[in-house]
C-alpha cells in the first residue's frame, strides 16, 4: 500500500486502514502527533475511526517533551 | 545636494561631504557614530543619498533624538520597520517562548500576543528569562514586565490561561506562531487547532531540544511552508537527560531568527 508522508511516497507491506495502524507502523506515539489527512487536520480522538485509503497524503508530526 | 537623516532629522547637504566633516558641523561633541548600522566608519567616508547616520555620547540619549531610531541604529531601517508592523504569537513561556520573546522584542518585533498558565518556580530559573524575586508570579505578567524594562516598542498582549483548539483565536492577528510548550500532548494538540481553526498562520515549532547533546543538532526542519520544526526530533525530557539553558536557548535563538526571516520574506 502506498501512502503520501510529508511529501514523500511510502510503500507498505501491510494494509493499513486506520491512522491509528499507520502510527503504530510508523511507531509513533497518537498522543504526541499532529495529523492532517489530504489537507484536513484529524484530531487524535478521532485516529481509530479516520480511515486511510491507497494514495492518500498525509502531514505526520511527532513531538518529544522539552521546553 | 544630497539627503541624509542623521539621528532621525533629515539634512540636505552637499554631495561628496565626508561623515567627519558633517559629524563636526552638525553634532560636534559625538564619540560614537552608526552609519547604516556599521559603527564607528572611516570618517572619510563620503556621504551618500539615503544615508542614515545615528551619533551620540557614549551611555547618553541626546536630548530630542527618539531612542527608537538609536536603538536600533544596528539593524537595516527597512527590516525594523517589517518588523515594528508584525505581530507573533508565543505558546509557553518556558525555557523557550521567554527566550523567542526576549529575542523579538529587541529585535522590534511591533506586538506579541503571549500565552501561558503557569508561575514562575525555582526549577525554571536555570534556563527561563525570569529572576529568583518572581518566584510565584504568573509568567504572562512577569514576562510582560521584564520586557517594558527592555523595549517600549513591542506591545505585549498577554493570556493567563490553557490554549486549546477552543480558544486558539487569541492568535488571529499573529502572522506567525512560536509553539514553546514543554510537555508533548500539548505541542501536538496545538499544532493540530492551528491548522483547523486557523489554516493560514505559520507554525514554528520545537521537538527534541533536551540534554546536553551537540548544538550542531539543532536544526530546522520545513514540514510544509506553515510548519517548521526545531530541534533534534528526538532528545526528549527523561531520567538524567533534563534540559539546560545553552541548548534550550540555542533552539529559541532558531526558533526566533527563523521568525524574523519569515516577517522579513527572506525565508523561501
Amino acid at each position: 500500500m502506498m501512502l503520501i508522508i510529508n511529501g514523500e511516497k511510502r510503500e507498505f507491506k501491510q494494509k493499513i486502514k486506520s491512522i491509528s495502524q499507520l502510527l503504530k507502523a510508523l511507531k509513533v506515539k497518537s498522543d504526541f502527533v499532529a495529523v492532517e489527512l489530504n489537507g484536513r487536520v484529524v484530531f487524535r480522538e478521532d485516529f481509530k475511526s479516520t480511515e486511510v485509503k491507497e494514495g492518500d497524503n498525509l502531514e505526520i508530526v511527532s513531538f518529544v517533551g522539552g521546553g | 545636494m544630497i539627503k541624509v537623516s542623521l539621528n532621525g532629522n533629515d539634512y540636505r547637504v552637499d554631495s561628496h561631504l565626508t561623515i567627519g566633516r558633517f559629524l563636526s558641523e552638525y553634532y560636534p561633541d559625538f564619540d560614537l557614530v552608526i552609519v547604516n548600522t556599521v559603527l564607528n566608519p572611516d570618517l572619510n567616508y563620503e556621504l551618500k543619498n539615503g544615508d542614515r547616520v545615528v551619533a551620540f555620547k557614549k551611555g547618553s540619549i541626546p536630548d530630542g533624538v527618539s531612542l527608537k531610531d538609536l536603538m536600533f541604529a544596528r539593524q537595516p531601517e527597512d527590516f525594523t520597520d517589517k518588523l515594528q508592523g508584525s505581530t507573533v504569537g508565543i505558546a509557553g513561556l518556558g525555557g523557550l517562548g521567554s527566550v523567542v520573546g526576549e529575542n523579538l522584542v529587541r529585535a522590534g518585533v511591533g506586538r506579541l500576543v503571549v500565552v501561558d498558565f503557569d508561575i514562575v518556580e525555582p526549577s525554571n530559573i536555570n534556563r527561563q528569562r525570569y529572576f529568583i524575586n518572581q518566584i510565584g508570579r504568573y509568567k504572562v505578567n512577569a514576562f510582560k514586565e521584564n520586557m517594558k524594562k527592555i523595549s517600549p516598542f513591542t506591545e505585549i498582549e498577554g493570556y493567563i490561561i490553557k490554549v486549546s483548539r477552543n480558544n486558539v483565536d487569541i492568535f488571529e492577528e499573529c502572522q506567525i506562531i512560536a509553539e514553546c510548550f514543554d510537555d508533548p500532548s500539548s505541542k501536538a494538540e496545538l499544532v493540530s487547532a492551528i491548522r483547523d481553526r486557523l489554516p493560514d498562520k505559520i507554525v514554528v515549532a520545537s521537538s527534541g531540544i533536551a540534554g546536553f547533546g551537540s548544538e550542531k543538532s539543532v536544526v530546522v526542519r520545513r514540514i510544509s511552508d506553515k510548519i517548521y520544526v526545531v530541534g533534534d526530533g528526538e532528545s526528549e525530557v527523561k531520567d538524567r537527560i533534563g534540559l539546560v539553558a545553552t541548548r534550550v536557548g540555542i533552539a529559541a535563538s532558531i526558533q526566533s531568527h527563523l521568525i524574523v526571516r519569515l516577517i522579513l520574506g527572506l525565508e523561501k
